[in-house]
């Protein structure tokens, strides 16, 4: 008869003590991220940021042979005057916020933190620009189609995006680390 | 970038063309008796509440919108912010009797609220398969049931508040709007992504690998040695 081990092993609290720390550390920084967007003092800044895309959008859409011009938050076609708006929501802040909370919360040093989300913001942002500039030939194509696209298919893919840009930040970390205790053994 | 062939390009590949599928059957087989199902399980919350069995319903219109009648209990009627938007006489003797509210809500409002789940089971699926993803997917479904659920009812309490100027100004109302702001914004989004690394054990460890094993070194010398030997045997 084998023997049994009536007390199983001890299990190691490690990843459930780290996962602890992770989802607190995020839910911290999601409050004083979403906090601060929705904070009337910021609000000038977002809207400059907006503003911003916008002009980069329409810089981008001539670029390629496009017509649009840029007019505050709006990006306009001046041969039919068909416009859009990036609206509050629409400038790739909440998942910007979402991937700033997940890459402070998790281990890293403070200068991959730092890479992570300077690499990460401009992905995003690239992403957003995309989306955006998509939205605007398809709004000038069929407006029911732009409502689908606009309400349910880009923004669920943004996030989508967002998750695995974290994921390729925190396998480059671990990535890192790994090399880090080979090249110290 | 994820270099090709990388885990997490295959996984945005799979869950966005994942999504893509679930959004189509989503739209046009699982919307309509969706919100169906959530239009009933309002109505029987609205009943269940003080006041609901004579004064609530949810009632669909011609044109897609939802009617709703919102029971109003009766310490919130004799409140001085309800008297006056029901245009209460200065000086009445008797305060005016209201019994429920009526609320019209436009359809892409509760359809919005259905948008988690086509993207938490492109997530769920997308992850490494495994026996416990239709564990993973029953239990997200339901979860996702109730959230929508209680982000309607969030939504009907903002919309009732925002009329009639019920909420206290300062702190409250900020963390009120902003709580609302949220509800609409940002979690039918972020709920399905939660959900999914939170119940899909596999997806959760791929992404934060802790507690895995470490990584065993590939015996690459010893496996070009046999090889060799191989050769050597046939020539």
């Amino acid at each position: 008869m084998p023997e049994v081990n009536p007390t199983p092993p001890p299990v190691s609290p490690g990843p459930q003590m780290r996962m602890g720390r992770f989802l607190l550390i995020f839910g911290v920084s999601l409050a004083v991220l979403f906090g601060l967007l929705l904070a009337p003092p910021t609000e000038p800044a977002v809207a400059r940021f907006t503003t911003g895309l916008v002009t980069v959008s329409a810089a981008l859409i001539r670029l390629f042979g496009g017509h649009a011009v840029a007019i505050g938050d709006l990006l306009q076609n001046p041969g039919t005057h068909f416009a859009i708006e990036m609206a509050y929501g629409c400038n790739g802040a909440h998942v910007t916020i979402l991937l700033w909370a997940a890459v402070l919360a998790f281990p890293a040093t403070w200068v991959q933190k730092a890479k992570g989300l300077a690499a990460g913001t401009a992905a995003i942002h690239l992403v957003n620009l995309l989306r955006f500039i998509s939205l605007f030939y398809v709004g000038q194509y069929s407006r029911a189609w732009f409502d689908f696209a606009h309400l349910y298919l880009w923004e669920s893919l943004m996030m989508i995006d967002t998750l695995v840009i974290f994921w390729t930040w925190a396998h480059f970390v671990r990535k890192s680390g790994r090399t880090a205790n080979a090249s110290a053994q | 970038m994820p270099a090709p062939n990388s885990p997490q390009l295959r996984f945005l590949l799979r869950a966005s063309g994942l999504f893509v599928v679930m959004l189509t059957l989503w739209w046009w087989l699982l919307l309509s008796p969706m919100l169906a199902g959530l239009r009933f399980s309002t109505g029987a919350i609205l009943w269940m509440m003080p006041g609901g069995r004579t004064a609530s319903g949810v009632v669909l219109q011609p044109d897609g919108d939802w009617a709703v009648r919102v029971p109003l209990p009766e310490f919130l009627v004799k409140q001085e912010a309800i008297q006056r938007a029901y245009r209460r006489v200065p000086g009445a003797p008797s305060p005016v009797n209201v019994r429920s509210f009526r609320l019209a809500i436009a359809d892409r409002v509760p359809t919005f609220f259905t948008l988690g789940f086509p993207l938490f089971w492109a997530l769920a699926l997308a992850a490494p398969l495994s026996r416990r993803v239709w564990r993973v997917l029953a239990i997200g479904t339901a979860l996702l049931a109730v959230l929508s659920q209680l982000s309607l009812l969030v939504y009907l309490a903002y919309a009732i508040e925002t009329t009639l100027q019920l909420a206290p100004s300062g702190l409250p109302a900020a963390l009120w709007r902003a709580a609302e702001y949220l509800n609409v914004n940002v979690l039918p989004y972020v709920a399905p992504l939660f959900l999914a690394a939170w119940l899909h054990r596999d997806l959760r460890t791929q992404i934060f690998s802790w507690g895995e094993p470490a990584p065993v070194p590939v015996p690459v010398v010893e496996e070009e040695k046999s090889k060799r030997g191989r050769y050597r045997g046939r020539s």
